[in-house]
């Protein structure tokens, strides 16, 4: 019996079950995660940020790489028929190009780029909290 | 070049130091003339100082668009992301929403 042992079974008695003392499964993981795992789990914060869900629809908002977000949603019409459709946000100088599929393209404008910027705001705090396990007022970058 | 004071400003006070009364008119010139040479002499000692203390514009502070903001958060959390993953990964999405 190890030292370690013998000293927790002194503190709290039984040591056969020790699984409570591991660390949680996902912190524990990180280090060993692939980029396509970091960003489910970037999303799964993501697609809370606007709001409820709506029942039977599938979303998904994550930042694809330094200067890009996506948006996903998909539901099921009355016919049963997948409706999906993805919008991709890119940052160009100081302004944000929305592309949509069918070649459709436009620069975001007024309210929807500032729920934009919120949400990218809010999506840096909270993932790098919940994924990164990092403060984001502490680790703002300096411009 | 250096600004001077207005001609207009040195004509009245030229007269109010001769002892002529002023007219209301020459009043209100002079006392816009003494206006013109305080800010005249602040402009200069305001001058002084930036040269004295000018910053580079490198060290300067760059006020950013709420654009730009966004896109510096975005650049650090993608550094946070490949600090992260494992080092062999290769960033999979980026060729696939191309």
């Amino acid at each position: 019996m190890s030292v370690l042992k013998k000293a927790l079974t002194l503190l709290v008695g039984n040591t056969d079950d020790l699984s409570y003392l591991r660390l949680p499964k996902g912190r524990h993981e990180l280090g060993k995660m692939s980029e396509r795992e970091l960003i489910q789990r970037e999303s799964r914060i993501g697609r809370e940020l606007f709001g409820p869900i709506p029942k039977g629809h599938q979303r998904e908002f994550f930042c694809l790489d330094d200067s890009t977000c996506i948006w996903y949603e998909s539901y099921k019409d009355g016919t049963g028929k997948e409706i999906s459709s993805t919008t991709r946000y890119e940052i160009q100088g100081d302004k944000v190009l929305k592309a949509q599929e069918g070649a459709r393209y436009s620069y975001l404008e007024g309210k929807e780029l500032e729920n934009l910027l919120l949400a990218i705001k809010l999506y840096y705090e909270r993932v790098m909290r919940g994924v990164y396990g990092k403060d984001p007022k502490a680790s703002q970058p300096r411009v | 070049m250096s600004e001077q004071p207005s001609q207009a400003s040195q004509s009245s006070y030229n007269r109010s130091m001769n002892g002529t009364p002023l007219s209301d008119r020459d009043e209100l010139y002079f006392r816009m003339a003494s206006e013109d040479s305080k800010s005249y002499e602040t402009l200069q000692a305001q001058r002084q100082v930036e040269q004295t203390y000018a910053v580079p514009a490198a060290e300067r502070e760059v006020v950013k668009s709420p654009v730009a903001e966004a896109h510096d958060l975005l650049i650090h959390l993608h550094q946070a992301r490949v600090e992260s993953m494992r080092p062999e990964d290769t960033p999979f999405l980026r060729d696939k929403a191309a």
